[in-house]
């Protein structure tokens, strides 16, 4: 188990000096926040009538940049198969944990820092937590299990392919779907009767249900329920898959 | 046909280029010999008008490089290292493409695709996407493209690198057809058998200048006329035999044997007697002319020793 | 060799390329088409609350509009990638005018993104969007939409050209390209931005393109806003391509006579 932990260490390290080009940087501080002023300048006017709208817009874009970041790491996984890393690290005597887990050990803590930004800036707009301490820590639990459990998920679709730019376009769309087909970006009054079945049972609105929850300190035992079993799912499922596909890649 | 003189080419303060001079005769293969970082694609690179020389002036089928790029450029036909071919469309595309932007009309450049294929071997994989060729595959497509439409002058850029001997031959075949059929032929490369059995002249670049130039037989026998090498495994006669032998030219001892270059038949008489002397058999004994791999590694050397 | 035909067979090659991954043509089609669908579900209720009006009447444009848009950073990588592999310089070897090179890029993503428009346009049918006007104005339709693609084709030759790597075109032109479809009026009515924010959706060009084409598909006034989005479209181009062919250029002048 150390030994694993050890390889797992060596491989963050590496994935996280990537990650310290200025360039990238941008993917983590910046762009979230274009994604927050972008889409709180369409939907203010829209929503106001009717939600509270500083606390029910922030929790949509921690959602947002989550899935995105899922889609970046299969995106660089493929990069890394396709460049022969992932060749040469099945070959040595590590674990098969230790790379799916040093990729998401780096995954969860960009995915923490653009949160955070987010976060801040819903602060500006009104956003608080009003649940207490313990809230505050079940809303960022949610958070990262969500971004865990998805890149867990495609990290396994990345390894198989070798091409990257096709990885994401192809992930992008399923994305559109499950980010906008739920109670993310618009409350479910306002769509359709016959679609809201396929709203209301969405992972997404799950997840982002219990994130508002969170931080308005009214959460329910269903509402906790349902984003928990959806992600123990999606955890399990992602999980093997990973394990699976790196072990299997070439 | 080609002449150079005095070809420079600067990148910051490294001369790649330092006053190169060299011409090629119409009807002619004329090698660039010379090993990596020489400076054997810049010049070909400046000949085809793709790099802008410092200094140094060079003509092409009678048109001046810097005046008149045009008029090169529609003199000659390319191949380079790096194959330039359209990695996400099919051979077959690929070849139809650059007859057209050659100038040939739509049916003429499907039907001059059909005999390149069939010339190259690549039928089958005609319709398949150049990415996935192996690197042999690729080169004889990139050639290919050269020899689509007839060109005075040809620029090959280590033509046959990633080939089998089969497929090289085939190769060196070709290039020796258009010689008969009078293109003039600038050829790169570091296979010396190559530049052994095409080129009807060599000039070998090292360091970014010209230090040797002549026929392949002119250039073997400036480094001797003959090499002589003996088999001896003892390493104490091996010792005796290279200090009784030391007044040859060029004499190295390497494991299993010594070897020296001798300039005459009174130089071979010499070294066959000290050998008998020293009870070596016949069967041990090998002479015969230098290879241009000597030939290239003694010019290379001398000018390695040379001061910077 | 005369130029035009030079760009005519560069142009189709941009095109067969293209037509050579089943599975890229498949999601570029396939992601606009899902747009269309989704966000008319989505928002259809919320912005015909607030504001009246048929809802698909923008929303067409919109993404036939976001065809153009989305398609930006794979052009841009497309061209991106031409200028670092081999075969430019097998192009210049061949006297191929780089004005024919840049042309023909153009055209091919344009004629590309015409076509994806298209069948976005004949999902849009179906659902309830319909021609009011007269045969004069719908060409006008496809004419200005054509202006706006052609501004972005040319938008994702710049960018290919500028950026040093292709991760950089995507953090940079990544950004850029969502606020250019959300801040158009093409998504919710001017109106229903913040005041701040009215005057940069207003000069959007995709808002002035998306409102000339509402107009000449539904009737309405049709001076004001064709004139901007022809105007803007057609200036943006020459800017963009002024400055693409500059860089192109002092890229080359280093190397080539």
């Amino acid at each position: 188990m150390t030994g694993t932990l050890h390889a797992a260490g060596t491989l963050a390290r590496r994935n996280v000096l990537l990650l310290a080009n200025p360039r990238f940087l941008s993917v983590v501080f910046v762009v979230p926040l274009v994604f927050f002023v972008g889409f709180a300048a369409v939907l203010h006017k829209l929503l106001n009538p009717l939600v509270d709208f500083a606390m029910f817009f922030p929790p949509a874009i921690v959602v947002q940049v989550a899935m995105d970041s899922a889609i970046t790491t299969a995106f660089f996984l493929a990069g890394d198969r396709r460049d022969g890393i992932v060749a040469r690290l099945r070959s040595m005597p590590i674990s098969s944990l230790a790379f799916p887990l040093a990729r998401l050990g780096v995954d969860a803590s960009r995915f923490a820092v653009s949160a955070t930004v987010v976060v801040c800036a819903g602060l500006v707009v009104g956003f608080r937590f009003e649940g207490g301490v313990l809230r505050t820590l079940g809303f960022a639990a949610i958070a990262v299990w969500f971004t865990l459990a998805l890149s867990a998920l495609t990290s396994a679709i990345g390894l198989r392919s070798d091409d990257p730019e096709t990885v994401s376009s192809n992930l992008y769309l399923p994305y559109l779907p499950l980010l906008t087909l739920s109670t993310a970006f618009v409350p479910i009054s306002a769509f359709p009767r016959a679609v809201e079945p396929v709203v209301r049972n969405s992972p997404v609105s799950a997840v982002v249900q219990a994130l508002r929850g969170f931080s308005a300190g009214d959460i329910t035992g269903v509402t906790l329920g349902r984003a928990v079993g959806w992600l123990a799912l999606l955890s399990v499922v992602g999980g093997v898959a990973v394990v699976r596909a790196f072990r299997r890649a070439p | 046909m080609i002449t150079a003189e005095g070809l420079t080419k600067r990148y910051g303060p490294h001369a790649a280029l330092d006053g190169v001079s060299f011409q090629a005769g119409t009807g002619t293969i004329m090698a660039l010999l010379g090993p990596n970082g020489a400076g054997k694609t810049t010049t070909v690179r400046c000949l085809a008008t793709l790099e802008r020389p410092d200094a140094g002036r060079i003509v092409v089928a009678g048109c001046d490089v810097l005046a008149d790029p045009a008029g090169v450029r529609a003199r000659i036909s390319l191949t380079g290292q790096f194959t330039a071919l359209d990695p996400v469309l099919t051979g077959r595309q690929n070849l139809v493409m650059f007859g057209e932007l050659l100038g040939l009309r739509r049916r003429q450049a499907r039907a001059r695709t059909e005999e390149m294929l069939a010339q190259l071997d690549l039928v089958d994989a005609a319709d398949r996407a150049v990415k996935g060729y192996s690197g042999g595959m690729r080169r004889r497509l990139d050639l290919g493209v050269c020899f689509l439409v007839e060109r005075p002058v040809l620029f090959l850029d280590e033509p046959t690198v990633g080939l089998d001997p089969r497929g090289r031959r085939q190769i060196w075949q070709r290039i020796a057809g258009l010689r008969e059929q009078g293109t003039t032929i600038v050829l790169t490369t570091q296979h010396l058998e190559e530049a052994d059995i095409l080129a009807d002249d060599i000039f070998v670049i090292d360091g970014g200048r010209v230090i040797a130039h002549g026929t392949p037989a002119e250039l073997k026998r400036r480094v001797a006329e003959l090499v002589c090498s003996v088999r001896i495994d003892d390493a104490g006669v091996r010792a005796r035999a290279a200090a009784e032998l030391a007044w040859a030219p060029h004499v190295t001892q390497a494991d299993g044997g010594v070897r020296l270059h001798l300039d005459d038949m009174a130089g071979l008489q010499r070294t066959l007697a000290v050998l008998a002397r020293l009870g070596i058999t016949a069967d041990e004994i090998e002479v015969r002319r230098p290879s241009l791999d000597e030939v290239f590694l003694d010019l290379t050397d001398r000018g390695a020793r040379m001061p910077a | 060799m005369t130029a035009v035909r030079e760009t005519w067979i560069l142009a189709r090659r941009t095109v067969l390329r293209f037509g050579r991954s089943p599975e890229l043509v498949v999601s570029s089609v396939a992601f606009p088409l899902l747009l269309l669908v989704i966000q008319l579900v989505v928002f259809r209720h919320l912005v015909e609350e607030f504001a009246g009006g048929n809802y698909l009447d923008r929303l067409t444009p919109a993404v036939m509009l976001a065809t153009a848009i989305f398609s930006l950073p794979v052009n841009a990588v497309g061209f991106f990638s031409d200028l670092h592999d081999g075969i430019l310089s097998r192009f210049r070897s061949m006297s191929i005018s780089r004005g024919a090179f840049l042309a023909g890029r153009v055209l091919g993503d344009t004629a590309r993104i015409a076509a994806t428009a298209g069948c976005v346009l004949a999902v849009a049918v179906p659902l309830g969007f319909s021609f009011t006007t007269s045969l004069p104005s719908v060409l006008g339709f496809a004419g200005v939409f054509l202006s706006g693609a052609l501004m972005f084709s040319w938008l994702a030759v710049f960018a290919g050209a500028l950026s040093s790597s292709i991760e950089a075109v995507h953090s940079t032109f990544g950004p850029l390209v969502l606020l250019a479809y959300f801040w158009s009026s093409g998504f919710i009515p001017v109106a229903a931005f913040p005041g701040i924010l009215q005057p940069v959706v207003r000069a959007n060009p995709v808002s002035a393109v998306q409102s000339a084409m509402t107009a000449l598909s539904q009737g309405g006034g049709l001076m004001r806003p064709v004139t901007y989005a022809v105007c803007s479209t057609a200036g943006l181009s020459l800017v963009f391509a002024l400055l693409a062919r500059h860089i192109f250029d002092r890229r080359g002048r280093a190397e080539t006579p």
